[in-house]
């Protein structure tokens, strides 16, 4: 591809994302804040019976499930959406935006929809457990790692959908199922195992930033294969994505 | 521009849902695709537009093999679906603007090209309401003014004015219009009348196979006489010697003269009927070719191949 070529799909993934992520951001507030309820419902109730010390836990599983959730699993939803129901996607195969620059510019507007959430997240985190800037470091592109592998697993997922109601309620399960009965919201050590958190990449995310933010007294090993683990899903889930983000359809 | 041949697509392997299509289209034409619900005009479409593979025929677009090498022929279209819907919180200018950029128009040109088909489509003075407050023509007008920007060299409308009132169906059609010279059109659509209007040629379809094709005057000549008799509330048969079709409980009669179309509409009231007389339209061509190609019993003389 000619630089010009990759300027196009660069700049159309820029587009996508203020389109259908920002846009709906400034004019959609009442979603964002519905999307906010869920994991600071579970802070609510973790405070209310844990007191300060579980409230930390919950505000860093609730960032983890706001990017899983907000940013990534709700891609099924909306890829299912805009394939099914307005057919923007038909439309878009005869343009210049290839099917990977649609993934990304997909993935990139859901985030951007989910950055004002991020953001009531992290201040409240500065607010109540003052973490230190430098660990932003590593939070930062360990999100980025949980981003691109629920945005890419929630895409292939959307290929298979062929109602959008089945969409929509897929990713209210993926995000009950990977990212708030796994050791989320809570520490992984309450389990007969803490190894249970590998088996899905929000808890794994989760219990990172446990080890890095609230010094929680984790198992070197779990922390070195809780980030093996992320990184080979970002790899393979955004593979399939690519396999699965062509353009021609069979049926 | 378009050449098809022996297109085909099963699903199944079993049933067809489109059987052996042969297409050729020239620059700068309208091509319209007629036929009931069911007959495969979309998925015809589905497949020029490169979206869905044929399980069976070559197809050359732009003189390109469109099977072979579909992303070199997409850039080069511009496809509005069946019930395609703009999103509901953008405006139509973000919508035709995002789209331009999307077919690699750069920021500014993509400024001034949705300006010029907002202008032109009269949606200029709505450019800042977002679509949910927008009426059903005006949200079509947008899907079309983002085709109409596009500058592409073939242009699909999949039944572009379903829905619409008799107002918004002219807005589109005007657009339409006003695509025709710069690109080729691909229409499908159910309005017969829009056909007319618009198209150089006219494909009929039924049961994934072309019927008939021709000019809109090519076609009328397909079919016996120059008026048409609906007759309705008659049991029996009055018109003997006329060629005519059976449709559900009424029968279209098709006759040379106006004086013959009175005969019969005076017979048929005489006989406690109803009857209404008019010209002959593409619409009797398709209800004639259609009915009779499968209720060959039910229809009279068939004139036409």
């Amino acid at each position: 591809m000619s630089l010009q070529g990759i300027w196009t799909q660069i700049k159309s993934v820029l587009v996508f994302a203020w389109f259908y992520g920002w846009l709906a951001v400034v004019r959609e507030p009442f979603w964002l804040v519905s999307s906010l309820l869920n994991p600071l419902s579970i802070v609510v109730i973790m405070t209310v019976f844990g007191g300060v010390h579980y409230m930390s836990f919950g505000l860093l599983g609730g960032l983890a499930m706001a990017v899983s959730s907000s940013g990534g699993f709700t891609i099924i939803g909306d890829a299912t959406y805009l394939r099914l129901e307005l057919k923007f996607q038909s439309m878009l195969i005869n343009t210049r935006l290839n099917p990977i620059s649609y993934t990304l510019g997909l993935a990139l507007s859901e985030l951007t929809y989910a950055l004002p959430g991020l953001a009531v997240f992290i201040i409240l985190m500065q607010l109540i457990m003052h973490v230190p800037a430098s660990l932003y470091l590593l939070i930062v592109p360990i999100l980025t790692l949980e981003w691109v592998t629920a945005s890419m697993l929630g895409f292939t997922l959307s290929t298979l959908m062929n109602d959008v109601r089945y969409g929509w309620s897929l990713s209210g399960i993926l995000g009950f199922l990977l990212g708030t009965l796994p050791p989320v919201f809570y520490p992984a050590y309450l389990l007969p195992t803490p190894y249970v958190a590998l088996v899905s990449p929000v808890s794994i995310v989760s219990t990172v930033l446990q080890y890095i933010v609230l010094r929680v007294n984790y198992p070197l090993t779990l922390i070195r294969l809780s980030i093996i683990t992320l990184l080979a899903e970002t790899v393979v889930f955004t593979i399939l994505a690519l396999r699965k983000s062509r353009w021609r359809s069979i049926r | 521009m378009i050449k098809a041949e022996g297109l085909g697509k099963t699903y199944d392997g079993v049933k067809w849902a489109l059987r052996n299509v042969d297409l050729s289209v020239n620059r700068g034409k309208v091509v319209t695709l007629l036929g009931p619900n069911g007959a495969g005009k979309t998925t015809l479409v589905r497949i020029l537009t490169t979206e869905l593979e044929p399980s069976a025929g070559k197809l050359t677009i732009l003189g390109e093999d469109a099977l072979r090498n579909p992303e070199r022929v997409r850039p080069r279209l511009a496809s509005i679906p069946q019930e395609a819907k703009p999103i509901y919180f953008v405006t139509p200018y973000e919508l035709v603007f995002s789209y331009l950029v999307f077919r690699g128009f750069s920021i500014s040109d993509a400024r001034v090209e949705a300006r010029r088909a907002l202008e032109e489509l009269g949606l200029w003075d709505v450019r800042d309401k977002i679509m949910n407050n927008l009426s059903g023509g005006y949200k079509r007008r947008a899907l079309v003014a983002m085709a109409l920007a596009s500058n592409a060299e073939l242009v699909f409308m999949d039944e572009p004015t379903t829905g619409l009132d008799v107002f918004s169906r002219r807005g589109v059609w005007d657009a339409l219009a006003r695509l025709k010279g710069n690109s080729t059109v691909i229409l499908t659509t159910h309005y017969i009348e829009e056909a007319e209007f618009l198209s150089d040629e006219v494909v009929i379809m039924n049961n994934g196979a072309v019927v008939s094709r021709g000019t809109v005057n090519e076609l009328l000549s397909k079919i016996n006489g120059e008026y048409v008799v609906e007759v309705y509330g008659i049991n029996k048969p009055i018109f003997e010697g006329y060629s005519y079709v059976k449709l559900n409980n009424r029968y279209l009669v098709y006759v040379d003269t106006s004086e013959d179309s009175s005969l019969i509409a005076q017979e048929c009231t005489r006989m406690g009927g109803k009857a209404l007389m008019r010209r002959k339209t593409l619409e009797d061509v398709v209800i004639r070719l259609i009915e009779g190609w499968y209720n060959d019993e039910s229809s009279g003389d068939l004139d036409s191949d």
